[in-house]
């Protein structure tokens, strides 16, 4: 009867640990709302680095908890997602070597992300994104280059504190949306994409 | 038996204090720049990149007390406008260091780089502020939008108030004809708020402008269309609390509050204070207003002045209470207007 007990209460310590260091669940990213009216006449390549993808941002909130942003992943789900609206075609490669198969290759990266997940916990949660992106035409030399600041803050900590995992990632997605939006309307609006 | 005890404590105190502090090992230096009027940065690490290293000394010349810290040594970083920057590192042998600065030439028209100046500012072109009330409960936040526009209002009236013995002041109103230019030049005037140090953004070897030329075009043209020299753009928020939750709240936490960076730093140098310590990320706060404001050259898309700060919960009904924070965070701005300095 008392092993069966331990054994419960080891598994149960276990899976706590377990849920503590898991990255956090983030809902795949929606297409944002841009205002511009047509794409770029133009075939683009979306080149995310290997750094860009495997980027994790961790907050250590106790000795015993983290929070781990997979912000690499969402960051390469939302202009997968949002880039066909600034392209006619969008086609994914994997390097920067100027190629005859595209017309641009667009290189975003993330300049800096900062999640504050407070303590306690009736403060505001929130995250601000920064993205930089170049764009390179065929030749390989750089034609295009933006920084946009997204910035984002929800106050919904002491009815839920149970979930302040959910509530960080919903926050940490508005501040890439935010930051992605602006990224977007200024590749539409770029006169240097017109005719790359 | 309360007496011991209580000294017991004050001493056990003052060791833990003496523990905390860095070891002492002042020295005089005296730092020398030709020209002068360079801004001087210090670093413990030789590690100018991060923002969280760096501390202020000030413009040279001067003759100052250092810490030179356990490792005895010290390394100065020297900016000036139009030189190229240069990182030295001093000992406590030191004493003096003159360093001649090397002039930096423009890359486009082969010209040696301005210095910077302020002045021919006769016209100023102020932004509708982006600036939100967000009432803050248990539960959630809502932002209150009549509030929030009356703010707006507010802001835009008392800074109008603010530079109206300066020059003369349009207001640029998010019209739909200007609505693309306001959002394109708002999408890069974002960024230089968040990464430029409003301190030594007079001193950077080159002026920063705004990034893209869609940006730039657009300061252009609403600067045009307002006949002004110069774009004002202020942003912010402020976070009220819910009476249940200040309530909720007392005897848990302090609202604490810093003012704006610009302000410290002329107060520090007027109190004589030998460095400047401030980071230009913005700290995380439950209740009080945020406000970033930025200068923009309209004919060529510079920055030509930023600012920042975090203040108390301001009453936007009574606009006496915003003359001090406007007072705060346009600090020294007027003055360089006038004078062309820094």
């Amino acid at each position: 009867m008392m092993k069966r007990w331990l054994i419960v209460v080891v598994t149960l310590f276990l899976s706590i640990l377990a849920g503590c260091t898991l990255p956090l669940s983030m809902d795949q990213p929606e297409k944002i709302a841009l205002s511009h009216q047509q794409p770029h006449p133009c075939r683009a390549g979306l080149y995310i680095s290997q750094e860009l993808q495997d980027a994790v941002h961790v907050v250590t909130t106790s000795p015993v908890d983290r929070m781990s942003y997979p912000i690499g992943d969402q960051t390469r789900q939302v202009f997968q997602i949002n880039l066909p609206a600034v392209f006619q075609e969008v086609i994914a490669v994997d390097s920067k070597t100027p190629s005859q198969a595209v017309d641009v290759i667009i290189e975003p990266s993330i300049v800096k992300f900062e999640a504050k997940v407070p303590m306690p916990a009736y403060n505001p949660y929130e995250a601000n994104m920064t993205y930089h992106v170049d764009v390179y035409n065929k030749s390989g030399e750089k034609i295009f280059a933006q920084t946009a600041t997204g910035k984002a803050q929800s106050s919904k900590g002491l009815m839920s504190g149970f979930s302040a995992r959910k509530i960080s990632a919903t926050v940490a997605q508005m501040a890439m949306n935010d930051a992605a939006k602006q990224i977007m309307e200024g590749l539409a609006e770029a006169e240097e994409l017109q005719n790359p | 038996m309360k007496l011991p005890l209580l000294a017991v404590l004050g001493g056990l105190l003052l060791a833990l204090i003496g523990c905390s502090a860095p070891p002492r090992n002042m020295h005089r230096l005296k730092v020398e720049t030709s020209p002068d009027d360079a801004m001087v940065s210090l670093s413990t690490t030789g590690e100018f990149s991060n923002q969280s290293g760096r501390t202020i000394a000030g413009p040279s010349p001067f003759e100052k007390e250092f810490n030179f810290g356990a490792s005895n040594r010290l390394w100065l970083e020297i900016e000036r406008r139009g030189y190229r920057p240069e990182v030295i590192e001093v000992q406590p042998e030191t004493q003096v260091v003159h360093i001649q600065l090397t002039p930096l030439r423009d890359k486009n028209i082969a010209q040696p780089i301005e210095d910077y100046s302020l002045s021919g500012i006769r016209r100023l072109a102020v932004l509708q502020p982006e600036f939100e009330i967000i009432n803050r409960q248990f539960s959630g936040e809502e932002v209150d939008q009549v509030v929030s526009q009356q703010a707006r209002e507010t802001l835009l009236e008392e800074i109008r108030r603010y530079f109206s013995a300066q020059c003369e002041t349009a207001v640029l109103a998010p019209a739909q004809q200007n609505g693309k230019l306001l959002k394109s030049l708002w999408r890069d005037t974002r960024p230089a708020m968040e990464f430029l140090d409003p301190i030594r953004l007079p001193y950077l070897p080159l002026p920063p402008y705004l990034e893209t030329r869609s940006s730039r075009k657009a300061a252009r043209d609403l600067g045009k269309g307002a006949n002004a020299q110069a774009l004002l753009l202020i942003m912010g928020k402020q976070n009220r609390e819910s009476a249940s939750l200040v309530a909720g709240k007392i005897g848990m936490t302090v609202v604490g509050t810093a003012t704006s960076y610009a302000g410290s730093y002329s107060r520090a140098a007027a109190r004589g204070d030998s460095f400047f310590v401030y980071n230009i990320y913005t700290p995380s706060f439950a209740q009080g207003t945020l406000l970033s404001a930025a200068l923009i050259d309209s004919a060529t898309g510079e920055v030509l002045w930023l600012n920042k700060g975090l203040w108390g919960a301001i009453p936007f009904d009574d606009p006496a209470t915003l003359k001090p924070v406007l007072e705060d965070l346009f600090s020294g701005l007027r003055e360089a207007m006038s004078n062309g300095g820094k």
